[in-house]
């Protein structure tokens, strides 16, 4: 029985689980505890809880290991954002990848005097430059509030298409009033074809 | 050009009145940053009296949407 339960899990993505290094940023793929670590600073921000839409407004330290989804290496991966200028942490990247090959985004820059300085950007790209090249992944996928007009700009200057929303998807527990959300997408296949425009145009 | 689409781009962006053109777009003008379109949508929401549903936001990429949605005012 034991041995089945074992044979069920998917084993690491060697590919997938390899270290993404961007200009300003580590993205450090994370085990279970280091991603508790990494994102302990979430579970009592109200601000991060509300744009994650959470169910609750807090967290303590026992529900947040239950909250959090053990990252395995294979479909589900944290990475820890380091930055190499100050040695130290200053958000994380979730990312799930369904049997379909669609990856679903999530990204929280806690260290607030990051923000406005293109951290998404630069770790975004990161990511989806290594993750398309995987034969597994075949689209990203985002969802955001409507009201988080800082993740709707950064999903669009990304090329991320918009194809949707949803009215009164998630009701706060913080507000307790309805919030709309967002969705977007892009193919992997796009990705990479944006990405080598880019490469081309920078040298011409 | 509408002068009140180029007045509330050229406000949000920090730019002079005369920097914004048609081609004016997230995608093409630096100083089109995730602030300046958190300004942009606070002034077209002003101006305009409510709030913007979730499509126009996530469709404010350029001149034309913001002079079509203040074209709408």
């Amino acid at each position: 029985m034991v041995l089945k339960l074992l044979q069920r899990k998917d084993p690491p993505d060697p590919f997938l689980c390899q270290p993404i290094v961007t200009d300003r940023f580590h993205l450090v793929n994370c085990n279970r505890k280091e991603a508790i670590k990494v994102t302990a600073p979430w579970r009592q921000d109200p601000e991060v809880l509300h744009n994650l839409m959470m169910a609750k407004t807090s967290y303590s330290a026992m529900q947040w290991i239950k909250t959090i989804k053990k990252p395995d290496g294979n479909s589900r991966f944290v990475h820890a954002i380091v930055s190499k200028e100050i040695n130290g942490t200053i958000g994380a990247h979730r990312l799930t990848i369904n049997k379909s090959g669609t990856v679903s985004l999530a990204i929280v820059i806690h260290a607030r005097s990051w923000w406005g300085k293109d951290v998404f950007d630069e770790v975004r790209t990161g990511i989806l430059d290594h993750f398309s090249q995987s034969d597994r992944v075949v689209r990203f996928y985002g969802r955001v509030l409507s009201r988080n007009v800082s993740s709707i700009y950064n999903y669009n200057k990304l090329g991320f298409r918009m194809i949707g929303y949803d009215r009164k998807a998630w009701l706060s527990p913080h507000t307790d009033e309805w919030h709309d959300t967002v969705h977007f997408e892009m193919l992997a296949e796009d990705w990479e074809t944006k990405r080598q425009k880019q490469v081309v145009a920078d040298a011409g | 050009m509408q002068a009140d689409t180029v007045t509330i781009i050229a406000a949000a962006l920090n730019l002079a009145p005369e920097a914004v053109t048609p081609a004016t777009s997230l995608a093409t003008t630096t100083e089109w940053d995730s602030l300046a379109h958190f300004r942009l949508v606070l002034a077209i929401e002003e101006q305009m009296g409510r709030q913007l549903d979730p499509l126009e936001i996530a469709t404010l990429l350029d001149f034309d949407a913001v002079a079509a949605l203040l074209g709408q005012s």
